[in-house]
């Protein structure tokens, strides 16, 4: 139930550790090249769909096989609101969140009365059937063409101001999420995720605590979706594909599910593989599925996790 | 039906032609629907035999389907258009991913009965990434097809309609591993074992059962099952790359809509499916794919476990 929680020792610690990894986020664009600018930019918006993603299947044991939907829901949001009706900037970014909570609204009322294997069946099968939808609708949504040339103000035509920009939203994101999974709230939806039957037993509304948290997972992965058009200036239909929602599964296995900071390695280190193995080989899919495999069966603790359990170990002895 | 060829239009004398026409067009696309069922059930079929036995839903499933159509392509190309060459790839796709299958269950499942079931999601979702890239280096993006072998092309006619032999042979085969699998499984020694390993594997093994063994066995069967989906699909249209995603989809369908673990409701979902899907086109063709996720989450509001699933 803890393994969540900050234990009240480490508070030092980890306050130094926050400040200096702050400090060096902020200080970023100064000493490095552009390139990793925004190569950071993207680590930090996958990382918050990451942590999205994790509340799902880290904090409350659901595996969501259709989190891309609320990524590219969020996405088309933003930028079919922009060209189609031509709405500002700041109520056009806010608008992509929204979206995504009322969307997963309407999917998890479909899907978290189902469990397990069901209802990440069904998660697939809404995110297909929304893909296919927003793929057919030619007029729409441009089909497989996407929306291109999506307006941003000038001031984040800059990359170091986008960077600046997606940070300061994530942080904020990041902060919600920490409150949330920290909360009571959040100690329920860890207690559904071990015994269920107990939970229930205890005279709590199982349900209720899993739909919100897929909306809430659905809220933040759209804010993602709508930062990434940000940086992308462009809507693509791969957004809400399957792959796209593979990778925040990826970075949760990665960096550890069952810790709140470890989606956030995995983002790293997804985002560095992207590009390494985009330059340097065409079987990406093939590598990831190995990886994931050997990942899955040999340290299902992710690296966060198993080095956590290594730490511990050694404080018990 | 009329001796004579001619066109529809010139067909449609008087009323009682237009009748006739529109029962033709009505019965053509109630087979074609048929026929899609069928071939779905024969894929879902072998993905509940080890949904039931090992606890695990094989992802991959669709991606065997797929990878058994390549191979079959090959195969198609390498030998000339006869029927004996046509069942003899049926029976190579299906002794092929029949060993494909045990191997994946030696290798890889036998370490994850006891997992977490989101991590046993998880590596069956990698090996679809595996299969696809493995298809694509293999024989690359391009859609592949061959011609309908010559004896399959005939038509046969019944008192008043007319059926390709083609459609007649998925809808035999169909029969066949329907058939087959339930007299396997209510009627012989084996499908005893699999039904007390489905119900408690445990107890089973303690029963002096090898149910490792058995479950290389079953998991082989099943991906074979897939094997001889794949072959006989290969004439229908083009192969492509989308057809692992297609047939999952068209899987979570028929098995959340049946009742996951439950061969009658399997054969029911992939009836259902099959005919949204042939009507669906007639009424909506852009969106004609969605009208099966409409139907899974209409029986998931009514009946949460599908048509025929028992509550845990």
């Amino acid at each position: 139930m803890t393994a969540c929680r900050d234990s009240g020792g480490h508070t030092y610690k980890n306050l130094f550790l926050w400040l200096g990894v702050l400090g060096v986020l902020c200080l970023l664009p100064f000493v490095s090249s552009r390139y990793y600018v925004y190569f950071f930019t993207e680590v930090i918006i996958w990382g918050l769909f990451a942590l999205s993603f994790n509340l799902l299947m880290g904090h409350s044991g659901m595996l969501s096989f259709g989190h891309a939907t609320f990524f590219g829901i969020g996405a088309y949001t933003y930028a079919l609101l922009t060209k189609k009706a031509a709405l500002q900037f700041s109520l056009a970014l806010a608008a992509a969140p929204v979206v995504g909570l009322f969307t997963s609204v309407i999917i998890g009322i479909f899907c978290v009365r189902n469990k397990g294997l069901y209802f990440s069946f069904l998660t697939l099968a809404f995110g297909q059937m929304v893909y296919l939808i927003l793929y057919r609708w030619y007029d729409f949504t441009g089909g497989e063409d996407g929306i291109i040339n999506v307006a941003v103000p000038q001031w984040l035509m800059n990359i170091t101001n986008t960077y600046y920009f997606a940070l300061a939203i994530s942080l904020l994101c990041l902060f919600l999420l920490r409150t949330i999974t920290n909360s009571a709230f959040g100690a329920v939806l860890h207690a559904i995720r071990d015994n269920p039957e107990r939970v229930k037993f205890s005279g709590l509304k199982v349900i209720r605590f899993q739909l919100a948290s897929f909306s809430i997972a659905g809220f933040f992965g759209a804010m993602a979706g709508g930062l990434y058009v940000i940086l992308m200036k462009a809507a693509f239909i791969e957004y809400i594909g399957l792959e796209i929602g593979l990778l925040p599964l990826f970075a949760c296995l990665l960096g550890g599910m069952r810790t709140f900071y470890g989606p956030l390695i995995g983002a790293v280190v997804i985002v560095a593989l992207d590009k390494l193995l985009g330059t340097y080989t065409q079987h990406w899919s093939a590598i990831t599925g190995i990886a994931v495999i050997i990942i899955a069966v040999s340290f299902p603790k992710g690296v966060l996790g198993f080095l956590k359990q290594k730490t511990l170990g050694k404080m018990s002895t | 039906m009329r001796s004579e060829r001619c066109g529809v239009s010139e067909r449609i004398g008087s009323l009682a032609d237009l009748h006739e026409v529109r029962g033709e067009i009505m019965f053509n696309i109630f087979i074609s629907g048929i026929i899609y069922s069928s071939l779905v059930f024969v894929v879902a079929s072998g993905l509940i035999l080890t949904l039931g036995s090992l606890r695990i839903i094989n992802l991959a499933h669709g991606s065997l389907y797929m990878l058994a159509a390549y191979l079959a392509y090959s195969f198609f190309q390498l030998f000339p258009d006869h029927p004996l060459y046509f069942f003899l790839v049926l029976l190579i796709d299906f002794v092929l991913l029949g060993f494909l299958g045990a191997a994946i269950e030696v290798t890889l499942f036998r370490r994850i009965y006891r997992s977490d079931h989101i991590l046993q999601l998880v590596i069956t979702f990698g090996l679809i990434w595996i299969a696809q890239d493995v298809i694509r280096g293999a024989w690359g993006v391009g859609l592949k097809a061959v011609p309908m072998p010559e004896f399959l092309s005939k038509s046969i006619t019944f008192i008043d309609y007319t059926i390709s032999g083609y459609n007649l042979l998925i809808i035999v085969v169909a029969l066949f591993v329907g058939v087959g699998l339930w007299f396997l499984l209510s009627r012989t020694n084996a499908g005893m074992i699999i039904r007390a390993i489905t119900n408690d594997a445990d107890m089973t093994n303690c029963l002096g059962i090898n149910v490792p063994m058995w479950r290389t066995l079953i998991l082989g069967l099943g991906c074979g099952l897939a094997g001889v989906a794949g072959a006989l699909v290969t004439p229908w249209g083009s192969l492509g790359l989308g057809m692992d995603w297609k047939i999952l989809m068209d899987l979570v369908i028929v098995i959340v809509v049946g009742g996951m673990g439950s061969f009658t409701g399997a054969v029911i979902g992939a009836l259902i499916l099959g005919q949204v899907n042939a009507f669906g086109i007639l009424i909506l063709p852009k969106f004609a794919i969605v009208f099966g996720f409409i139907v899974m989450a209409i029986v998931l509001v009514i009946r949460p476990r599908g048509l025929l699933g028992r509550p845990e």
